[in-house]
């Protein structure tokens, strides 16, 4: 089998996560892709399948959530998931951790937690697939960055 | 007297012909009645569903009529709220799901302390339209979340069951007599053997398979967990073990790569693991059994003895060749059973394929490579063209010898990079060669050297704006002459010879692997 390659994706609507898990995070940390749908995390497992998937759900949301994040343990083996959900998924919180959930983030305070899993299991294989020029120039952070696109429908939502 | 015996018989004859379930729960939550169509809808005889008790849960359990009590169970609010409605069900021995709509109404005695409950179920399966998820069911939103977290669970379940251990091979017969030893005696169990074997899987399967257990499943990784994450999935099971109600309830903490634990959380289980909170089953999973690294000095021996009372020992593939066919053949039908597309199996070249590759990656490899070799299959039989090549190639290579491999060029690399970081800074400083050389930390007067030394022409003014944030005006459009992005951002744009950006640049850092797969 080839090398898993992983990233670091966080699924979520608004960007807030995105901006305090990029806060928590040492500026050597793994680089933040967030993402809006599932139709953008699906490419990019398929490069790097053994990324790191942050999701966020909320009390609409959760069961499509817990539908993706199933279907890419079962579909990327190496691929390892936390959820960042919203107070009023609480009770969930057991399930969550039932379908794979290495982790849950019911406010922001536990990101830092969160984040140093993901770091942890990031740090087990080699960054993404990259030119010896991309991986350069991505330590300096001047590929493009993602632009997540807010006119994007979300699956399944 | 008369004309109340003649009620009680009308009663009873009403009951025992109408098409609607009906039944009747004390104030314990015990089955004190049911009419025969009750009997028909759970497939049960009304000796064994009766004095069954019914308790708010969603687990799995392998004890059927533990498991059709607890989906006829109504919502714990009805005795304080009254009547209302709600959606009772659960899942069939043959995987489907069944769930319908439920009247309740609290029946009060002539004792103040003594109450009834009357279900009265729809005669139907609770329709669903195109797209939702749920029947909708005018209840609570935890009564909604409860209803669902039963189906998700019992979808969850079906996966996980003893038939789906498939293999002829004494590997695999043994593995099966493994695990139903397991689930009899309810020890803590640890499943060892390479990674992508499926030893999660197993272990899941040991959980749904256990007959006193219909909690939840806790699993914790413990390659990447610390001290506090470890403590957060405690708590997270401490409440699963709360909801999942009474003994003999059982919650099942599942401590993947139990190998990888550190030493500080491996200190911090055994003082939990030393005082267990009743109800919980603990399972793990390992690369290396746990008690020969005890004995090596490697993992702490108190722990490797109270985790590890059975172990399993899971085959690697390699060595039961004859089985995967048949694993093969399984995920196909998986498939089938999953999409619209339906295949009959593979050709037997490609299963001679199969069978004879090392399966480096395990199981998870195989079902990658099938998952694969059927969406891209236009038929209805999986050939050798199918599969992906990185498997044709394995075979192939076998046929042929071992090509050099290609060296890395070192001053194309460093040449390359230059051209790309002098570029991408002229580009982001809007052809100022001043800002530039600012910014990639060089003078003036060597960056006009090194570009003229790379023979660089100045970036056109609609140069590709997307890495350039710190840009005023508004975005130009996109360029042909962007530099190389990583794959994962968005599509590689097309050159002029018709090649991808990737294709045309040289990647150094890509070596010939002769055909085998990394």
């Amino acid at each position: 089998m080839a090398e898993a390659r992983a990233r670091l994706l966080i699924w979520e609507r608004h960007g807030i996560w995105s901006r305090a898990w990029r806060s928590a995070s040492t500026p050597t940390a793994c680089r933040v892709h967030e993402l809006r749908g599932a139709v953008e995390v699906e490419p990019l497992l398929e490069t790097a399948r053994a990324s790191f998937i942050a999701i966020e759900c909320d009390l609409a949301n959760w069961e499509s959530r817990c539908h993706a994040a199933l279907k890419w343990a079962r579909d990327y083996g190496q691929v390892r998931f936390a959820m960042l959900a919203c107070p009023e998924l609480v009770p969930l919180e057991p399930w969550f951790r039932e379908i794979g959930a290495v982790d849950v983030a019911l406010e922001l305070r536990d990101l830092g937690r969160v984040a140093r899993l993901a770091q942890r299991h990031l740090s087990r294989y080699r960054p993404a697939d990259l030119s010896p020029v991309q991986r350069c120039l991505e330590r300096w952070g001047w590929l493009p960055e993602f632009k997540p696109d807010h006119e994007r429908t979300e699956w399944n939502s | 007297m008369s004309r109340a015996r003649s009620n009680i018989q009308v009663l009873s004859r009403l009951l025992a012909t109408t098409s609607q379930p009906v039944y009747l729960l004390d104030d314990r939550r015990i089955l004190q009645y049911c009419n025969p169509a009750l009997c028909d809808w759970t497939g049960l005889d009304a000796g064994r569903i009766q004095s069954a008790r019914c308790d708010y849960h969603t687990g799995v359990d392998g004890n059927e009529v533990m498991r059709i009590a607890a989906g006829l169970c109504p919502p714990p609010e009805v005795f304080e709220v009254g009547a209302l409605s709600g959606l009772v069900g659960f899942r069939r021995d043959d995987g489907s799901s069944t769930q319908r709509l439920a009247h309740f109404v609290p029946l009060s005695g002539a004792d103040a302390d003594a109450s009834l409950l009357l279900a009265i179920v729809a005669s139907h399966d609770a329709e669903r339209k195109p797209g939702d998820s749920a029947p909708s069911v005018p209840t609570s939103v935890a009564n909604q979340l409860h209803a669902r977290l039963r189906e998700l669970r019992n979808a969850l379940g079906a996966q996980h069951r003893l038939e789906q251990l498939v293999g002829e091979s004494p590997a695999a017969r043994r593995l099966r007599e493994q695990v139903s030893v397991a689930v009899q005696t309810g020890a803590p169990v640890t499943i060892c053997g390479p990674a992508g074997a499926g030893r999660e899987h197993v272990a899941r399967t040991i959980h749904v398979a256990r007959a006193t257990g219909h909690g939840g499943i806790i699993p914790v990784d413990c390659a990447i967990v610390d001290v506090a994450s470890l403590e957060a999935a405690l708590q997270a099971l401490r409440k699963s073990l709360s909801d999942a109600g009474q003994p003999p309830a059982v919650v099942s903490l599942l401590l993947l790569d139990l190998d990888r634990l550190t030493s500080e959380c491996q200190t911090q289980l055994l003082r939990w693991v030393a005082a267990p909170l009743p109800g919980v089953s603990l399972l793990a999973t390992a690369g290396r059994s746990p008690l020969a690294l005890a004995r090596h000095g490697e993992f702490q021996g108190a722990l490797a003895m109270a985790l590890s009372v059975i172990e399993v020992e899971l085959p690697r593939l390699v060595d039961r060749p004859d089985d995967i066919r048949l694993l093969a053949q399984l995920l196909v039908e998986q498939q089938n059973a999953r999409g619209q597309r339906q295949l009959s199996g593979f050709v037997p070249e490609a299963l001679n394929l199969l069978s004879a590759y090392p399966w480096p990656g395990e199981l998870d490899e195989l079902t990658q490579v099938v998952n694969e070799a059927v969406a891209h299959c236009p038929g209805a039989v999986v050939g050798v063209s199918d599969l992906p090549a990185s498997i044709r190639a394995w075979g192939q290579a076998q046929h042929r010898l071992r090509p050099a491999e290609r060296p890395i060029k070192f001053d194309d690399v460093v040449t390359e990079l230059q051209r790309e970081l002098i570029t991408s800074a002229l580009a982001r400083c809007r052809n100022n060669r001043a800002k530039a050389a600012e910014r990639l930390g060089l003078s003036r007067a060597r960056l006009l050297r090194l570009i003229e030394q790379l023979g660089l022409v100045a970036p056109s003014p609609d140069w590709d704006p997307v890495v350039d944030e710190e840009a005023d005006s508004p975005a130009p459009p996109r360029a042909s002459n962007r530099p190389p992005e990583a794959s994962d951002s968005m599509p590689s744009q097309p050159t002029t010879e018709g090649l991808t950006a990737s294709e045309a640049r040289p990647n150094f850092w890509e070596v010939d692997d002769g055909g085998e797969r990394g």
